[in-house]
C-alpha cells in the first residue's frame, strides 16, 4: 500500500527520515528560483505525525545559496539539523562546482518528548 | 530559531565539499557532535585537488573546533571519499571511508576504517577492511550501531567504473571495531531481478529493539523509462534484514516500484513498522509529492536473556553505558504486576517506579537518570512482588 502525504511541495529533494520514539520526521530540500533565474535549493523541514493531515514546514537555509544533505540529528529531546550552503568559489566564480566552498550549518528545532501525543 | 553557522568546510588551499549526503554526524554519550566530511585538498604532487577526509568535532556546550585531516602520508593513501562515522562506548570513534591506493586502477576503491580511541583528539592509522580488487569498486558505505553495541558496516560493489551497485556486502564488529567479520556477499541484484543490469541507486539501514537491522534499497533497471508515470516501468525497492539471534540474512522482499529519482530513506517505529519514503510524480508530472510505504514486520524474535526465574525473563538493556536515559526489556510469561527499582552500587534506592498489572509478552521500559551521578547502578524488574531479576548499568554524564 502506497501514500502520499498531504501539502507536498514541488520540487521536492534529498528527502531523509528518522524516527526518535515514535514520532517521524521528515527533512527535505526545496528548489527555489531565485530572481536572476537561477535553481536555489533550501532546506526545509517538514514535521509530521505519520497518517495525519497535518504537516508543519518552514525553513532554514538561506535561499541566496545552495543548501545540501540536510541531515537530523535527535538528542535529549531536540532536533538538531546541520546541512551545507554551497557559496561562490572565488577562482572558479562557479558557485555550484564541485568542489566549490561549503559553509555548513546548524540548527536546533524546540521539540520535546513531552510534545507528543 | 536560531540558524548557526558552525564551520566553513573550505581548506587554506581553496578546496570545498563534494556533493552531498558526503557528510554524516553523530552525537556521543557526553553531548559532543562528531562529524566528517569529504573536502578536497590541493596536492602539489599531483598538481590538482585530491579528495580527503575531514574530521569536525563540537564539544558540548562549546564551539565547533578547527578540522583535522584524518587521511595523513603514513596511510599511503591516494584519496578518501564516502566517509562515516559512529561513536562507541566511552570515548572511541570509527570513521570508515572508501579509498584508493595509488597504484589501484582509477575507479576502484577499498573499504577502511580510522579509529580514535580520546574522543577524537588523535586518529590510528586506517586499516583495510576489504579490498575491492582491480576489477570492481566499493560504493554507498553505511556504519551503524545496533542496540547491542555491535558495529555494522555495509557497501556496495560494482565493476569497476560502472555504474551503481552489482552486490551488496556486510560485516559487522564486537569488539568496538577492532576486529571484523569476514566481509558477506548478503545480496546479488541477479538474484532480484530478471535484468542483470539493475543497480543499487539508494538504500536505508535502521535498527530495532531487537537487535536486528533493516535493509530497503531502491534500485534502476537500464531500459526502464524513468518518471514515465507508469507504476509498472519504475524502479523496484526491497527489504532484507538481519537479526542477531540468527546473524543471517533472509530474502530479499520485493517492496513496489519507485519512478522518480529521488532520495529513499527508511525509519522503524515503536510498533514494529518501517517506513520507505521518496519523491515522485504527482497531478500527472506536473508537481513532486512525498509519498511513503508502510511495512509491518513479523514479530522479531526477542533479544538474548540474561536471566530468568519463575515467569519473569530479564533481557539486556540499551544503549549501555548511557546518557539521561536506557531502555530495560523484560518478558512476563504470565501477566503480573511489575516494579523498577534502581540501586546505587552502595545498595541504596535511587529509583523506583510501578508499572502496575502488565500483560504476558516482551516489555520496554524507559529509565530516565536525570540529576543522578554518573556511575554504575543496579536496576531491578520484580513481578508480583516474588520474582526478581537484577542486572547492571553505567550512566555517563
Amino acid at each position: 500500500m502506497l501514500y502520499l502525504l498531504p501539502d507536498s511541495v514541488d520540487g521536492t529533494r534529498y528527502l531523509s527520515a528518522f524516527s526518535d520514539t515514535g514520532r517521524l520526521v521528515l527533512i527535505k530540500n526545496n528548489i527555489k528560483r531565485n530572481s536572476g533565474g537561477q535553481d536555489l535549493e533550501g532546506s526545509y523541514v517538514v514535521q509530521t505525525d505519520i497518517e495525519s493531515e497535518s504537516i508543519k514546514s518552514s525553513i532554514l537555509s538561506n535561499t541566496q545559496f545552495m543548501a545540501e544533505g540536510p541531515t537530523p540529528l535527535f538528542i535529549n529531546g531536540s532536533i538538531h539539523v546541520i546541512w551545507g550552503e554551497r557559496r561562490e568559489d572565488p577562482d572558479f566564480k562557479l558557485w555550484n562546482f564541485l568542489g566549490s566552498p561549503i559553509a555548513m550549518f546548524s540548527t536546533t528545532l524546540l521539540y520535546s518528548n513531552s510534545e507528543k501525543k | 530559531m536560531s540558524v548557526e553557522l558552525f564551520h566553513a568546510g573550505i581548506t587554506e588551499n581553496g578546496g570545498g565539499a563534494l556533493r552531498p549526503p558526503e557528510f554524516y554526524i553523530k552525537n556521543d554519550l557526553y553531548g559532543n557532535l562528531h562529524l566528517v566530511m569529504q573536502t578536497w585538498i590541493y596536492r602539489e604532487d599531483i598538481g590538482g585537488e585530491a579528495p580527503f577526509i575531514t574530521y569536525f568535532r563540537k564539544k558540548h556546550k562549546e564551539e565547533w573546533e578547527n578540522p583535522s585531516f584524518i587521511l595523513t602520508g603514513e596511510t599511503g593513501l591516494s584519496m578518501g571519499i564516502s566517509p562515516v562515522i559512529e561513536t562507541y562506548q566511552e570515548e572511541r570513534l570509527i570513521i570508515a571511508f572508501l579509498g584508493g591506493h595509488p597504484d589501484q586502477p582509477q575507479g576502484s576503491n577499498d573499504v577502511l576504517i580510522a579509529s580514535s580511541d580520546d574522543n577524537g583528539y588523535s586518529w590510528n592509522d586506517s586499516e583495510l577492511i576489504y579490498i575491492s580488487g582491480a576489477q570492481h569498486m566499493a560504493l554507498l558505505l553505511r556504519l551503524y550501531k545496533d542496540v547491542e553495541n555491535r558495529l555494522h558496516l555495509l557497501w556496495g560493489r560494482t565493476p569497476a567504473g560502472g555504474l551503481g551497485v552489482g552486490e551488496m556486502w556486510h560485516t559487522y564488529s564486537e569488539d568496538g571495531g577492532v576486529s571484523w567479520t569476514e566481509p558477506n556477499n548478503f545480496l546479488q541484484m541477479e538474484d532480484l531481478t530478471k535484468d542483470t543490469e539493475a543497480v543499487i541507486l539508494e538504500y536505508d539501514v535502521v535498527h530495532d529493539e531487537m537487535g536486528c537491522i533493516h535493509w530497503t534499497s531502491r534500485t534502476f533497471t537500464f531500459g526502464s523509462v524513468i518518471s514515465s508515470g507508469d507504476p509498472e516501468q519504475g524502479s523496484p525497492g526491497f527489504y532484507n534484514r538481519w537479526c542477531s539471534s540468527d546473524k543471517q540474512w533472509g530474502e530479499p522482499e520485493k517492496l513496489g516500484f519507485i519512478r522518480d529519482l529521488s532520495f529513499a530513506s527508511a525509519v522503524d517505529d515503536e510498533e514494529n513498522n518501517i517506513y520507505l519514503f521518496w519523491v515522485d510524480d504527482v497531478e500527472n508530472g506536473n508537481r513532486k509529492g512525498i509519498y511513503y510505504s508502510k511495512r509491518s514486520l513479523s514479530e522479531p524474535e526477542p533479544p538474548p536473556v540474561i536471566s530468568q526465574t519463575g515467569p519473569l525473563l530479564l533481557h539486556t538493556n540499551y544503549p549501555n553505558p548511557f546518557n539521561l536515559s536506557t531502555r530495560i526489556r523484560f518478558t512476563l510469561e504470565e501477566p503480573g504486576e511489575v516494579e523498577v527499582s534502581v540501586y546505587d552500587m552502595a545498595g541504596r534506592r535511587v529509583l523506583q517506579q510501578h508499572l502496575g498489572a502488565k500483560p504476558a509478552g516482551l516489555h520496554v521500559h524507559e529509565i530516565n537518570m536525570e540529576g543522578m551521578t554518573s556511575g554504575a547502578y543496579i536496576y531491578e524488574v520484580s513481578m508480583n512482588g516474588t520474582w526478581r531479576r537484577q542486572n547492571t548499568m553505567t550512566f555517563v554524564q
